[in-house]
């Protein structure tokens, strides 16, 4: 007997409606393994969800507790952990719109005055389990403005006033170029690094002597506001060292496909690392980076504070593992990691109590390739049901 | 396997007998390591020649490294090998001065040319330094220790470039000084149609010298404000590297070439602005002013295209010798590299030599010439006590196309050898 699809669909969409309204109730999660990101998994372990954040977390739930909540059986190999958090990223606001490339310096420039809540990619960031993303406005000028962390279900802005972000690299360059001798009175400097690197010093320079008046730059030079300087080879890391001792800042280094082979200078200074993504199907990576695919691993051995960003964190993290990186520190460097160096551990990162009910179900192991995610919440609420996430693997 | 049973007992043993040597030192242990890990090695080369560029060849010769730098050298029954010094047997092969390119492009990232504006005296191009590069390694194997990296001929002032060494280690451990040099190009390569003021050569005239002239003007009122005349100037960042080149600390190297461009270098850059400059290319007809040149002591390095055909002669002549018949005392060559392959330094020297150069010119132009036109002449550029331990050894006089390097030191450390290394060359 055939049941046609309109009907699946509408069951299907009836299950996610009815789980969507009791977000306020209590409900308590069982499950096989919880991954509390805060000590050693609890196996198996139960969440108490309430109001949207986490009301308890153990093996068993003493009655008390729990009083009326409903009971959720995930089942025996079910795991749940803390929802991913991605530390740099441009999902959400929309393609070839988060750049802005008329003018190399625009500070006051805020990522979160542009995003698309319904936007395709910042659905799919859901659906791959990442509840909280740093939004920063791209690297095709050089101070390019205001990075703003946002939840991904629904129209949340955890905080909208976040990060300077800067490019050191060539990606400014880009549209500047010329090639070969300028055919245009409209070519704008940079064309080439020696140009970004002057651009960034003369504007840093010109804040720093009260000769531009640049809140956000001056906040950033000041430690008030996070750096993000995003570089990717190796003498561009080092040049956001050379520059951070010229003008005294602390910069968060983004990217760093290239932060392995300068990891001395990196843990001597203590400058986090936002990795950009770590697989890879080739040898090099953005900017022609010698890449490594142990890199993470590579990271944590030396010592850096490091998260890891960029597309489907948890195959990144996977692909870490892979290669060298423990478990439980993959698991970590989407998770824990991303929410300290962003500075918001006080609200996510981990399954505690008084802690954002954001959280991540899947039927295995996370670090496991096949594992699937059943279903990912953002403040308390079921937000993508499985067979929605099996459409968009189609895609 | 790569130990028997009875071997990996033992080692084991010894192992832990040496885990409870290590345990109440264990601090002072790990000082120890950070320590072997920094010092240089204490090496006797034994060399069949010396070619020192500071003086008569040595025949069988040893040269004492420690710290990286020449302690000793002198004719080897002359020089006492001290207790824990490795000795290295070249005794027949020669040893010279590592070689110094005072024009290169392969120091690091290609983002040699900024193109929007003519004069670019805030750019830098140390920040893109990669040492020990995949163009340094073969340069090494072609005796190359030192080179003088430089932003590009795109615009009139490309910007400040780097003199650094071409083996490994971080950009600090590489970089000999920064600013190194200015880079300035005159005629052909910055022209343009269209953009600023400039676009032709009395619009380049124009823009340089009134681009130094801002210069001078800030420096000047710097010194004055330092010797206690003047109120303090306002900080300008843009123009902060002309201190040192205008208080004559580092040179203008200046891509320069023919007799009617090379009038307007002499003009603008030494007689004007009084900078010390040197000549790179130099190239065409350009020799024919090399009395004048010879007049001030500015030094030429010459090429890398290397000959003319001398017209009223009916002859090929070669560059580098017409500037030496006209008294060029400081002469060097250069590759301009990537556009001569960065090893392929010495050829210019050898076929400068076809041409008439004496030998012994020629191999104080690969080495101690540019290391005294770049300023560097305290560190590099000959075999003398106290001076980095850059060390070429090849099988003959390096002139020689049949011969090849066997091994070099940078540093007093070798960083290749063909021995352990493959033979490149």
């Amino acid at each position: 007997m055939k049941i046609p699809t309109s009907i699946l669909f509408a069951i299907c969409l009836l299950t996610a409606t009815t789980v969507a309204a009791q977000d306020d109730a209590a409900v308590l999660y069982s499950a096989g393994t919880v991954y509390t990101m805060s000590g050693a998994p609890i196996s198996p372990g139960q969440v108490l969800v309430e109001n949207g954040k986490i009301k308890a977390v153990d093996s068993v739930i003493p009655a008390a507790t729990r009083g009326d909540a409903k009971l959720v059986e995930l089942g025996a190999d079910s795991v749940l952990m803390p929802g991913l958090i991605d530390a740099y990223t441009q999902s959400g606001m929309g393609a070839d719109s988060s750049d802005e490339v008329t003018k190399e310096i625009t500070p006051n420039f805020r990522a979160s005055r542009s995003i698309d809540w319904t936007a395709t990619d910042m659905q799919q960031r859901l659906q791959a389990g990442t509840t909280t993303m740093c939004v920063c406005p791209g690297t095709q000028n050089v101070v390019s403005g205001i990075a703003s962390i946002v939840k991904t279900g629904g129209e949340q802005v955890v905080n909208d006033d976040y990060a300077l972000v800067a490019s050191l690299c060539s990606d400014p360059t880009a549209r500047n170029s010329s090639r070969q001798r300028p055919d245009s009175i409209y070519v704008r400097q940079p064309t080439n690094r020696m140009g970004v690197v002057w651009i960034l010093r003369n504007s840093l320079s010109k804040v720093k002597q009260g000769k531009m008046d640049s809140p956000p730059i001056a906040e950033a030079l000041d430690g008030k506001r996070p750096f993000f300087i995003v570089s990717r080879v190796a003498h561009d890391l080092s040049t956001a060292a050379t520059l951070a001792e010229e003008f005294d800042f602390q910069p968060i280094l983004v990217g760093g496909q290239e932060a392995y082979k300068i990891t001395d200078l990196i843990t001597d200074r203590n400058y986090p690392v936002i990795l950009g993504g770590t697989t890879t199907g080739s040898m090099f990576g953005p900017e022609q980076t010698e890449l490594c695919w142990n890199q993470a691993g590579i990271l944590d051995k030396a010592g850096v504070t490091f998260c890891i960003s960029g597309q489907n964190q948890l195959e990144q993290a996977r692909f870490a593992h892979r290669f060298g990186l423990d478990a439980d520190k993959a698991l970590t460097a989407i998770t824990k990691s991303p929410a300290k160096i962003l500075g918001i551990d006080d609200r996510v990162g981990t399954i505690e109590i008084g802690k954002d009910a954001d959280l991540v179900a899947l039927q295995g192991d996370p670090l496991e390739f096949t594992t699937d995610i059943e279903w990912v919440m953002v403040d308390g609420k079921i937000t993508q049901p499985r067979n929605t996430t099996r459409q968009a693997k189609g895609n | 396997m790569i130990f028997p049973s009875s071997a990996f007992a033992f080692g084991r043993i010894f192992f832990a007998v040496a885990f409870f040597f290590c345990l109440p030192l264990g601090l002072h242990a790990q000082e120890t390591d950070d320590s072997d890990k920094n010092q240089k090695p204490k090496l006797a080369i034994h060399v069949g020649k010396i070619l020192t560029s500071a003086g008569e060849p040595i025949a069988n010769g040893t040269i004492l490294v420690s710290d990286g730098k020449i302690e000793d050298i002198g004719p080897r029954s002359e020089i006492k090998v001290p207790e824990g010094y490795q000795e290295i047997d070249h005794s027949d092969h020669f040893a010279m001065p590592g070689l110094i390119d005072a024009h290169s492009h392969v120091g690091g990232s290609r983002d040699l040319n900024e193109m929007v504006y003519q004069t670019n005296p805030e750019l830098r191009n140390w920040d893109q330094v990669i040492p020990h590069n995949n163009q340094l390694k073969v340069a090494i194997a072609g005796g190359v220790t030192t080179i003088c990296y430089i932003p590009g001929s795109g615009t009139n002032m490309g910007g400040f470039g780097a003199l650094m060494k071409t083996g490994p280690g971080q950009p600090e451990d590489v970089i000999i000084r920064a600013p190194g040099v200015l880079k300035i190009a005159q005629a052909g390569n910055p022209e343009r149609r269209t953009g600023e003021t400039g676009s032709g050569r009395m619009g380049m005239n124009y823009v340089i010298r009134q681009q130094l002239r801002e210069g001078q003007m800030y420096v000047r009122q710097w010194d004055a404000f330092q010797a206690g005349e003047a109120p303090e100037p306002e900080f300008n960042l843009r123009l902060e590297y002309f201190k040192p080149l205008f208080h004559r600390e580092i040179p203008v190297v200046v891509h320069t070439q023919q007799y009617q461009v090379i009038q307007s270098t002499v003009r603008i850059l030494h007689d004007e602005m009084n900078l010390k400059v040197v000549i790179d290319h130099g190239t065409f007809d350009a020799y024919k002013i090399g009395k004048e040149l010879a007049k001030r002591d500015i030094p030429v390095m010459a090429g890398p295209r290397g000959f003319l055909l001398d017209r009223d002669k009916g002859q090929v002549v070669g560059i580098v010798n017409e500037y030496e018949k006209r008294g060029i005392k400081v002469l060097g060559v250069n590759t301009d590299a990537p556009v001569i392959p960065q090893e392929e330094l010495f050829f210019q020297a050898s076929m400068a030599v076809r041409y008439g150069w004496s030998e012994e010119r020629a191999i104080k132009g690969l080495t101690i010439q540019p290391a005294k036109a770049l300023m560097i002449d305290d560190r590099v550029g000959s075999l003398e006590k106290g001076k980095d331990a850059d060390i070429v050894i090849t099988t003959g006089s390096i002139l020689d196309p049949r011969n090849h390097v066997t091994e070099v030191f940078i540093d007093g450390r070798s960083v290749y050898d063909t021995k352990v290394d493959r033979q490149r060359f």
